[in-house]
């Protein structure tokens, strides 16, 4: 009796399938029906972070803001990088966008030039044995090092 | 604009492809899958071109661009002559049987084609708009070492200045794989210096071409070595596999060396089954190989992999004579790249971070720690039962109730494809196991990325070993109750 119904049943599923999917292995409709609503899901996702969230790289910032600066380091001189942006991958940002010039993290060993990227800290920062060369308006500043 | 600086390296793959599959390379399936290999081949060959221009002549300039457009124009109008020659001629050195004949089943091919194109709007809006620049990796390696060949002037090699691998100290990840092969480097500084600028949307479109490149190369091989449907089928899998777009989108190398190595596998493949083209196939093979040499270090295990498995592996199973020429077409095909990557790891990559002489010692002694293998195995089955969402189970139970697929010929090899997938695994298991980076971030950071690199070839040999989507005769015909199970 149970058997019969199952087979019943099995029939009828496999005649509505194949109303829908006419030849086609049920099977297929594990991968087809994923498919069909992870990958426009997928594309909704990234609609919502580029337009709702406007999500954006944070490369493209980097470029623009240390443009300036690039022009005015000689290139493949090293120089000293300091910045208040308390982030691990800051560092790689920066020396992408500065290549040619070859930058040193933190003030040891001194070089003739030091960059500095305040974006959170008000003022001009002052660094001993260095002086102000140029102030970009964007945080970042050229420093070099003072004639003795 | 920028597309327009990919032309040169498509032609000349392509021409490549069509002069040694003059048969069927324009042909339906065969021509998607010819400009796919293509365009991969065209890409190795021509960021080799570029680094032994540099680092030969110096700058490559007007006259580079000369010699690349020539080398194009030149070997396209040999391609055209030996396909215009084969297909006049009386010669069928193509069977006749291959799935190129087969009916599509419609909306299959529609769905294909429209989540293809939907995928496609992903891609270009989290590359283009979103993520510029990749992720992390490629601005501390692929890019940056670039960007450094770009700008560098007469100090490019600084590209592969690593003070990490000098010093052997790993306290810091600064100078990150600088003795990674080049194709993607190589590729990305050649759009560059042609281009004149070092735009974004340069390595923006050589990550496309990569992962478009292996949805449509699935979908060809498995068209020509089953039926057209099986491919549709394996790309909408492929599909549903989202971490291989989102890897593509970040512009990883790993995505690149899946390309690479599923196109091996399926020429291999298409070598077994059609023994009349086998010497072409190998021929092919030998480029794709030392391509995934050229691309990451692990593509130089895989080329190391293919000779143990394919050739070595073969000895005494095979007519030794007919081995040996199999042998001598793999090693012609392998000669450009491979001889390129000899040039660069000897004369100017720096030592590797994880196999070198000051940490041999600390490697013996990992490698006798029984509980480093207890930790690797389990957290690779782990991550491989979590890999996007579970995929695995899905690709379980579809081959529960598909089943395995019986018919086709040339299958009696597919051990020896698994085995050379499987032997990655271990060579990854290895590499985890004398890692000097903390055990677990090294893991945890890398394992989705390794299981990406052989992911589509893993799909490819799935949907080759079972039965298609087409309901045979013998099955229960629709709306059909039948007369035993009542």
């Amino acid at each position: 009796m149970v058997t019969e119904k199952i087979e019943i049943f099995k029939s009828d599923y496999k005649a509505r399938i194949n109303r829908y999917f006419p030849a086609v292995r049920g099977a297929v409709l594990l991968i087809v029906v994923p498919a069909f609503f992870i990958v426009p899901y997928y594309f909704l996702t990234v609609v919502k972070e580029v337009i709702v969230d406007k999500k954006r790289d944070p490369g493209v910032s980097y470029e623009e803001r240390f443009a300036a600066v690039r022009q005015d380091l000689p290139a493949h001189a090293p120089f000293n990088y300091v910045s208040d942006y308390n982030d691990h991958i800051d560092f790689f940002y920066v020396r992408y966008a500065l290549i040619p010039a070859r930058l040193v993290q933190g003030m040891e060993p001194s070089h003739d030039l030091l960059v500095v990227q305040y974006l959170n800290t008000p003022g001009i920062p002052s660094f001993k044995g260095y002086e102000l060369l140029k102030n970009y308006g964007n945080g970042v500043m050229l420093f070099k090092r003072s004639a003795k | 604009m920028e597309i327009l600086a990919f032309i040169p390296p498509i032609l000349i793959g392509s021409a490549i492809v069509v002069m040694i599959f003059p048969k069927f390379s324009l042909k339906g399936a065969g021509a998607v899958f010819t400009v796919c290999l293509g365009s991969g081949i065209g890409l190795g060959l021509t960021s080799s071109t570029i680094f032994l221009w540099l680092a030969w002549f110096g700058r490559p300039g007007a006259a580079y661009r000369v010699f690349e457009v020539g080398s194009a124009i030149l070997l396209t109008t040999i391609a055209f002559y030996r396909f215009h020659d084969d297909t006049s001629g009386s010669q069928d050195e193509w069977p006749a049987d291959c799935g190129t004949n087969d009916v599509p089943i419609k909306w299959l091919k529609r769905l294909c084609i429209i989540l293809l194109l939907i995928s496609a709007g992903s891609f270009g809006l989290k590359t283009f708009i979103e993520g510029s620049y990749g992720t992390i990796d490629t601005r501390i390696t692929w890019n940056y070492r670039a960007r450094w060949l770009f700008r560098g002037g007469d100090q490019w090699e600084h590209a592969f200045y690593s003070p990490v691998a000098r010093d052997a100290e790993y306290e810091d990840d600064k100078g990150h794989a600088a003795d990674y092969p080049l194709l993607v480097t190589g590729s990305v500084y050649r759009g560059w210096e042609i281009m004149g600028n070092d735009h974004f949307s340069i390595p923006i479109i050589i990550a496309g071409v990569f992962t478009f490149g292996t949805y449509l190369l699935l979908y060809a091989s498995l068209a020509l070595l089953r039926n057209q449907n099986q491919g549709y089928l394996a790309v909408l899998f492929m599909l549903v596999s989202t971490q291989f777009l989102h890897l593509g989108t970040d512009q990883y190398g790993d995505v690149p060396l899946a390309f690479f190595i599923l196109s091996t596998v399926a020429l291999f493949a298409l070598k077994d089954r059609f023994p009349a083209i086998s010497l072409q196939a190998i021929v092919l093979t030998g480029f794709t190989a030392s391509c995934a040499a050229w691309t990451k270090n692990e593509g130089l295990m895989f080329l190391v992999l293919v000779i143990l498995v394919h050739f070595i592996g073969q000895i005494g199973k095979n007519d030794g004579s007919n081995l040996l020429k199999e042998f001598f077409c793999f090693l012609m095909g392998m000669l450009p790249v491979m001889g390129t990557l000899l040039y660069f790891k000897l004369k100017f990559a720096p030592r590797n971070d994880m196999v070198n002489i000051p940490t041999l010692k600390q490697t013996a002694f990992h490698l006798l720690d029984l509980d480093r293998y207890l930790i690797v195995i389990t957290e690779i089955f782990k991550k491989v039962y979590q890999f996007n969402d579970g995929i695995v189970i899905l690709l379980a139970v579809y081959f529960l109730i598909s089943g395995l697929d019986r018919s086709g010929k040339g299958k009696k090899h597919i051990l020896s494809h698994v085995m050379l997938l499987f032997l990655m695994m271990c060579g990854y298991l290895f590499a985890y196991m004398i890692t000097p980076y903390d055990l677990r971030w090294h893991i945890g950071s890398s394992i989705r990325r390794l299981f990406i690199q052989l992911w589509p070839a893993w799909v490819f040999l799935f949907f080759y070993c079972v039965r298609g989507p087409e309901q045979s005769a013998a099955e229960d015909q629709p709306g059909k109750l039948s007369p035993e199970g009542l």
